[in-house]
């Protein structure tokens, strides 16, 4: 395999004009898909951000102090499937800098969930601490996040900076929350369901809704932003054809071209074919250098289609469209020029030796 | 070198590229180790078609080619392309090197399709080259060599690999006599050492230096 490799490479080094040439139409193709296919994907990327940002995959539960929501209910939750995210919020005890005795009051909630990184906080919260959001912080008059919180309950609780909670926390701002771990069943106020995608909304809000069991089930309510996430789906589907079918297109025609300049070279070196096979190269041999040789011209035309691309980006202020979309770009072309480059290297297979060196 | 004992045989090879005009009729021969075998005749009496037949390169009409007793031209193409790497050099009329590749590449390329370390192959190449006279460093062009000097390069293309037949088309057809001792003189060399060589030629003189001449 490493001799196939290296044969391949030195051979394609050996017809300088001919490789320049594929690499070239194969960075250009790079180029162009990026700037646009890649911009409308970046583009989708930045709108389903907008999104989510106002919490497209949420479900929250809000019940009366008295209905009977407790920390049951979330341990009836762990068991349902599609769930990226589970946090239970305690009713709100008013909180006040310690510091400034006439400071305006914010909510404080206990939280209890088993990824307490979602809601912006360490993994092993330093106990005895409020993780506040940058919004809280500024009502508690903690502009450096450091700080003693006082509970109208008689408490008193250190203060740190919660660092980018979930989007769908974020209605519950300014948002001062407390790790708790429940000792049996204690009472909830709101309860926050993340779905894995936004289409797992609606089969799971009846889920949800079912395993509530409350005794009188108008104490609390349930609401979805089903809306947002058909809006969501709809966006992500169209804009993702329409990057499909313009990479396809460019994609194919750059296979296209390729092919056409494989078949050009194949035509060309008949003599070099014939005498490869005449020496003992065999039919598969012909075929697997053919096709590594234009894999490696292909990955070094799609790497020099990313940088120059990538710095286009750069300098226009566009946003880039990320790792995972060039290595998909990379890889369909390599596809899409492999595919093309069988026929030509199976006709640089078929030269037969005795024809193609018979000196006239 | 895999020693040979019977050597390659021909029996009633015929064979046409039309289909309607016959090149080689009912040609019958034995080539056995040990000895250079020149094939003459008149040209277009199918001496190159005859030495690809022998080499494996096209299939007889009928007939068979066999060496060392087994029968090989009814073998399928990878086993007959397998056959050719492990067993065969071949010394072509007009050199056919690679003009893009380094005099090295060429020499060591039959060690490729063998899968032999072709970088160990390539450390001997000056050792070779120097051998036959070939005064050039190893990685220039053919199109910077002369004439006599890219096929003495063929030549040590062919023996490379140390196969246990050499066939040679014309192998001296465009060389001064200096360069023309050299190269015959290495395969007799290598007939001397157990190989079977066939040398196509037109020259009675490189003819009758053989140990055998067939004439079509």
């Amino acid at each position: 395999m490493t001799a196939l490799v290296r044969e391949a490479w030195a051979a394609a080094r050996s017809q300088g004009v001919a490789s320049s040439l594929t690499c070239l139409l194969v960075a250009a193709v790079v180029v162009a898909i990026t700037l646009t296919s890649g911009r409308t994907v970046a583009a989708q990327q930045e709108v389903l951000r907008s999104i989510d940002s106002v919490g497209t995959r949420a479900i929250v539960v809000r019940a009366d102090t008295d209905s009977g929501l407790t920390t049951g209910f979330l341990q009836r939750l762990r068991a349902v499937d599609q769930i990226a995210w589970l946090g239970g919020l305690s009713p709100i005890v008013d909180g006040r800098n310690a510091g400034v005795p006439d400071a305006a009051g914010v909510p404080v909630r206990q939280l209890y969930s088993d990824d307490l990184r979602a809601a912006g906080m360490p993994a092993q919260p330093v106990s005895h601490t409020a993780y506040a959001s940058a919004t809280a912080l500024d009502a508690l008059g903690m502009p450096y996040g450091v700080g003693e919180l006082s509970l109208t309950n008689g408490d008193t609780l250190g203060v740190a900076p919660a660092v980018g909670p979930a989007p769908a926390l974020l209605e519950f701002e300014p948002l001062v929350l407390v790790p708790a771990t429940p000792h049996g069943d204690e009472p909830l106020a709101v309860v926050v369901v993340i779905a894995a995608s936004p289409d797992m909304v609606a089969p799971l809000t009846p889920v949800v809704t079912s395993l509530l069991a409350l005794d009188d089930p108008r104490m609390a309510t349930v609401s979805t932003s089903s809306d947002l996430a058909e809006l969501r789906s709809l966006v992500e589907a169209q804009m993702s054809a329409l990057s499909r079918s313009l990479i396809v297109g460019l994609v194919g025609v750059a296979a296209v071209l390729v092919a056409a300049l494989q078949t050009a070279l194949v035509l060309m070196r008949r003599k070099d074919f014939g005498r490869r096979r005449a020496l003992g190269a065999s039919r598969g041999f012909i075929v697997a250098l053919q096709l590594t040789q234009t894999a490696l011209l292909v990955l070094v035309g799609a790497a020099a289609g990313v940088m120059a691309s990538g710095v286009v980006l750069a300098v226009t202020g566009a946003p880039q469209p990320g790792v995972r979309f060039s290595l998909a770009v990379t890889i369909w072309t390599l596809t899409f020029a492999l595919i093309a480059s069988l026929a030509p290297a199976i006709l640089a297979s078929r030269r037969d030796p005795a024809t193609e060196l018979r000196v006239p | 070198m895999k020693p040979l004992t019977q050597g390659l045989v021909a029996r009633d090879l015929c064979f046409s590229y039309d289909g309607r005009r016959t090149t080689i009729v009912d040609w019958s021969a034995v080539l056995a180790p040990g000895q250079v075998t020149a094939i003459t005749g008149a040209s277009g009496s199918g001496k190159s078609t005859l030495l690809y037949l022998l080499g494996l390169m096209l299939t007889p009409g009928s007939g068979s080619v066999l060496i060392d007793g087994e029968r090989v031209d009814t073998l399928g193409d990878t086993q007959r392309a397998a056959l050719r790497s492990e067993l065969f050099g071949f010394v072509f009329q007009d050199a056919a090197l690679d003009a893009t590749r380094t005099v090295a590449d060429n020499v060591t390329e039959p060690v490729l399709y063998r899968r032999g370390d072709r970088k160990a192959a390539s450390g001997r190449v000056p050792a070779l080259l120097a051998a036959f006279g070939v005064d050039v460093p190893v990685d220039r062009r053919p199109g910077q060599v002369s004439g006599g000097q890219a096929q003495r390069i063929a030549l040590c293309r062919a023996l490379i690999g140390e196969p246990s037949i050499v066939l040679a088309d014309e192998p001296t057809g465009n060389l001064d006599p200096e360069s023309s001792a050299v190269v015959l003189g290495a395969l007799r060399q290598h007939a001397r050492d157990g190989g079977v060589v066939a040398i196509v030629t037109h020259s009675d003189a490189v003819a009758a230096s053989c140990d055998q001449e067939i004439r079509l």
